[in-house]
């Protein structure tokens, strides 16, 4: 990773951090240890802390979990897709185009789960 | 001379204005069986109406301001913003310096893997702390 996206990689994390740990505080679970791991990755942590919130609010896990998966999935399609139409035009080599499409599967079921949330 | 539906209105009545007993219904109870239990119920009933229910109908104040306070969303103070502000800085000055060493990848697989352990702690330690 260059040096350059380093600011952006910050304020990601700072921000994802700061939302987890003020969530945390008000739904009064660890607030100082979700805030942590909320640092430590992005956007894993958030999707971690989000379906403890969604089991702590008594939704049916199993159900939230499959309709995650699903959206997952679609959001990885759609990032192959969208990542194939546009290979030659930016130059991706395979392993850009894997990342590419993990990174759009995890942000679906961020949005997704985020969503459900508020 | 009374008879037992005469006194039983009369016994009612001196009950509800809370004034003494005639002599002629006194001298009735004495004499007879029926009118003495219900004498009995009515003097329990009165006792348990003159008792004070205020006390035990409106809870003690500190009932309602643990009801306030368990409805009211906690808010992070300032110094804990401060304090989190510090633990990001730190985290993500070891980041820069990671990716300064061109060393995201394994990075990257410590912290999302450090990631889980300490959200499966932290699941455990809310179960136990809230359920």
């Amino acid at each position: 990773m260059p040096l350059e996206l380093f600011p952006l990689l910050g304020l990601i994390l700072l921000a994802q951090g700061l939302y987890i740990f003020k969530k945390a505080k008000k739904k009064g679970f660890n607030h100082w240890l979700w805030g942590f791991i909320g640092l430590l990755n992005a956007p894993l942590s958030l999707i971690y802390f989000l379906v403890y919130s969604a089991y702590k609010r008594g939704e049916n896990l199993a159900n939230l979990l499959v309709k995650s998966l699903l959206v997952g999935l679609w959001s990885g399609g759609i990032m192959v897709v969208v990542s194939l139409v546009s290979r030659e035009k930016f130059s991706l080599e395979a392993e850009a185009l894997i990342v590419i499409t993990i990174l759009g599967a995890i942000l679906g079921i961020a949005g997704f789960l985020w969503g459900k949330e508020s | 001379m009374l008879n037992c539906q005469k006194a039983e209105e009369l016994m009612i009545d001196t009950l509800l204005e809370k004034k003494p007993l005639p002599k002629e219904v006194a001298s009735h109870i004495n004499e007879c069986q029926s009118c003495q239990v219900l004498f009995d119920d009515l003097q329990k009933m009165k006792s348990l109406l003159d008792e004070p229910i205020e006390s035990m109908n409106t809870p003690p104040i500190w009932y309602f301001s643990h009801l306030v306070s368990s409805n009211k969303e906690d808010e992070i103070t300032s110094q804990e913003t401060i304090l989190f502000f510090l633990l990001a800085g730190f985290i993500l000055g070891i980041a820069y310096w990671v990716i300064r060493l061109n060393l995201f990848g394994p990075f990257i697989a410590i912290t999302s893997f450090g990631a889980l352990l300490l959200s499966l702690v932290a699941v455990s330690v809310g179960r136990e702390t809230r359920d």
